[in-house]
């Protein structure tokens, strides 16, 4: 059985984003940080559990992006993948789900795999929308926002739980080929092992270039970028954390909520 | 002129998500001056009657689409079974509320039918004849301005995010309702059951205080400073992040958010919690909110009524001090 994994690399939020001088998207300096995607952690762990528990199951996983995404396709590797696939885009800025949907569907389209996860949503432009629209390109069904699978290869089917809102899952049988993308919480990601990065640190990447034959020019703008409003309503409590502490005690007591 | 819409409703086992009045909304929003057109889909099993009642309720025109495989959401089925009424009707927008399965189904019909897509739409205006959409980007700490190029897109739009109401157009007598039949099934994706697995534990949803721990606790022993916090209120609960709870650091019966629990309590203390639309889905309804989080840009600060910029490490034990302080010196 052959799986493929698609992964983004991300900016870090967590730290301080500064916005390029046109507006239009983050300004990368030597100093950026990026990583794996959340979401595709997950999606890759719980490849690397199939292959655990299933016999001549291999991983690839791939990436679409300009040069330091290679970064995150070797992390791919140094968690247990066997191959990384790195598709060179090389458009600066902002990369919209279609473009990498077309990008990762005319790779894999090629390539016969069984089984195609993915993260349940990037972290930078929180669209949710490159594993659906992979799956459509390849004419394969696909189930998203999926906590639990087990996969009976006898029959080529695979029955999922898929998460709906307010804690409701609903169960989908799905025949392979299929696309999954994969919520938190299906599994504890691990971290690399030594013996995985000094494979993946050796190991040449399959360098592919993007192609654009069956892309669709795009038709949605990313127009600009910015830091949301505070809200207008907030009340940032200034002073020593003690004096921030009585402000909230105090609060909180006007409010007859205390003990 | 007028623009054509098409909205498209959700309905679990025959029952719809009362969402789809917030949807009329929005959809009505669209296109203020102008006579609006506005189709209803309705997917689901058995969904005739509510069709017709919700036709004539609204006077709009509404579309049952039946089968026994579109009792739950099938995006599966839409993305084929759409693209036919898409091009028969010409709608401008193809609008749904926003969720994981909503997504789905736009972002496939998006390849379908060739046409832009907008997923989690919070806001929009017109710009120079065009409409430009608002949404959440990096976890929440950018938004971003899109537009599109084609006079047809389709979108999903959050919950909450547009209070608008619907009036109905009297210019329509009555809201027609149309059926489709469909017979095809899809051997490749087939619905089986739905499983409940929120706890029926009622403690969040009654409690006037709700402390909830972010992965800004940083470790599991953390919980037991929250937990402090906790005590210092007479009517308090615990609750947590949907990543807190995958740690196993708080049971799931503790998650608040989209795919959690829903919560207003009359206090929401947000500790390390960045305050992405899926957190926040469950709570921005709180009577008060008051966030610690030490990134003065965290998302949470813009729906928070009191903010704490600290570490909550060292702000936490603090508080719970003080609050000590003040009990034994009154
Ligand atoms: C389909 C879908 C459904 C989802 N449903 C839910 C849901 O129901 N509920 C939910 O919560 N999430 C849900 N999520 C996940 C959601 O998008 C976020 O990833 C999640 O809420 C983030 O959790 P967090 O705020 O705890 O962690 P993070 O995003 O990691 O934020 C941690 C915060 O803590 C701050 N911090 C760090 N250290 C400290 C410190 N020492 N002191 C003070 N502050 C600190 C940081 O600045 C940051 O703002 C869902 C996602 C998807 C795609």
């Amino acid at each position: 059985m052959k799986i493929l994994v698609c992964i983004k690399q991300v900016v870090c939020s967590e730290s301080s984003l500064e916005l390029n001088p046109n507006g239009k998207w983050i300004q990368e300096t030597d100093s950026t940080e990026f990583r794996m995607n959340r979401f595709d952690e997950y999606a890759l762990e719980e490849a690397l559990l199939i292959k655990e528990a299933n016999p001549g199951v291999t991983i690839d996983v791939v990436s679409v992006g300009p040069n330091r995404v290679k970064d995150v396709v070797k992390k791919g590797l140094s968690k247990g993948a066997d191959n990384g696939v790195h598709i060179l885009y090389e458009e600066s800025g902002y990369c919209p789900p279609r473009k990498i949907a077309h990008q990762i569907a005319g790779y894999a389209g090629k390539q016969s795999y069984d089984l195609i996860l993915t993260g349940v949503m990037a972290e930078d432009d929180m669209l949710c929308q490159v594993g659906p629209m992979t799956a459509s390109l390849l004419s394969i069904p696909c189930a998203v926002s999926v906590i639990k699978e087990e996969i009976d290869l006898v029959n080529r089917m695979i029955t999922v739980q898929s998460e709906m809102e307010s804690g409701k899952v609903e169960e989908v049988i799905l025949s392979l080929p299929a696309l999954l993308t994969i919520q938190t919480g299906i599994n504890q990601p691990r971290y690399p092992s030594l013996s995985n990065i000094v494979r993946a640190n050796s190991q040449e990447l399959i360098d592919v270039q993007a192609s654009f034959q069956e892309e669709s020019p795009d038709k949605v703008t990313l127009l600009s970028i910015d830091y949301p409003a505070k809200s207008s309503k907030i009340c940032i409590l200034e002073g020593s954390a003690e004096e921030k502490a009585e402000q909230l005690l105090t609060i909180f007591h006007n409010r007859s909520l205390l003990k | 002129m007028h623009k054509k819409q098409i909205l498209i409703a959700e309905t679990v086992e025959n029952q719809i998500s009362p969402s789809y009045k917030e949807l009329l909304g929005f959809g009505a929003s669209l296109h203020p001056d102008g006579e609006n057109k506005i189709l209803l889909i309705i997917p689901g099993q058995n969904v005739e009657k509510l069709a017709e009642q919700i036709a004539i309720e609204n006077n709009i025109h509404t579309l049952a689409i039946e089968h026994e495989d579109l009792r739950y959401p099938n995006p599966h089925l839409l993305q084929k079974i759409l693209p036919e009424v898409i091009r028969k009707y010409m709608p401008s927008y193809i609008c749904m509320m926003h969720n994981v399965r909503t997504c789905q189904i736009a972002a496939s019909l998006s390849i379908q039918i060739d046409a832009p897509c907008i997923t989690g739409v919070e806001s929009y205006e017109i710009q120079k004849e065009k409409s430009v959409f608002t949404r959440m980007m990096f976890n929440g700490k950018l938004i971003g301005k899109t537009a599109c190029k084609t006079d047809q897109v389709i979108l999903t739009i959050i919950p909450g995010a547009f209070s608008g109401s619907f009036t109905p157009d009297h210019t329509i007598q009555h809201g027609k309702t149309e059926i489709i039949k469909i017979n095809e099934t899809a051997s490749e994706y087939k619905p089986v059951r739905i499983i409940e697995t929120i706890s029926k534990d009622n403690r969040l949803e009654e409690a006037d205080v709700v402390v909830s721990a972010g992965m800004g606790i940083e470790k599991e022993e953390r919980i037991d400073l929250i937990r402090k916090i906790a005590s210092i209120f007479s009517n308090a609960a615990i609750g947590g992040s949907r990543i807190v709870c995958d740690h196993g650091w708080l049971p799931y019966a503790c998650q608040i958010g989209e795919t959690g629990k829903q919560v207003s309590p009359k206090l929401y203390f947000a500790c390390g919690i960045s305050g992405t639309m899926q957190h926040t889905a469950g709570m921005k309804k709180s009577g008060c909110i008051v966030a610690i989080n030490k990134d003065p840009n965290a998302p949470i600060f813009s729906i928070a009524d009191y903010g704490v910029v600290e570490d909550l490490q060292s702000f936490l034990p603090i508080l719970a001090a003080r609050y000590d302080d003040r009990k034994k010196n009154p």
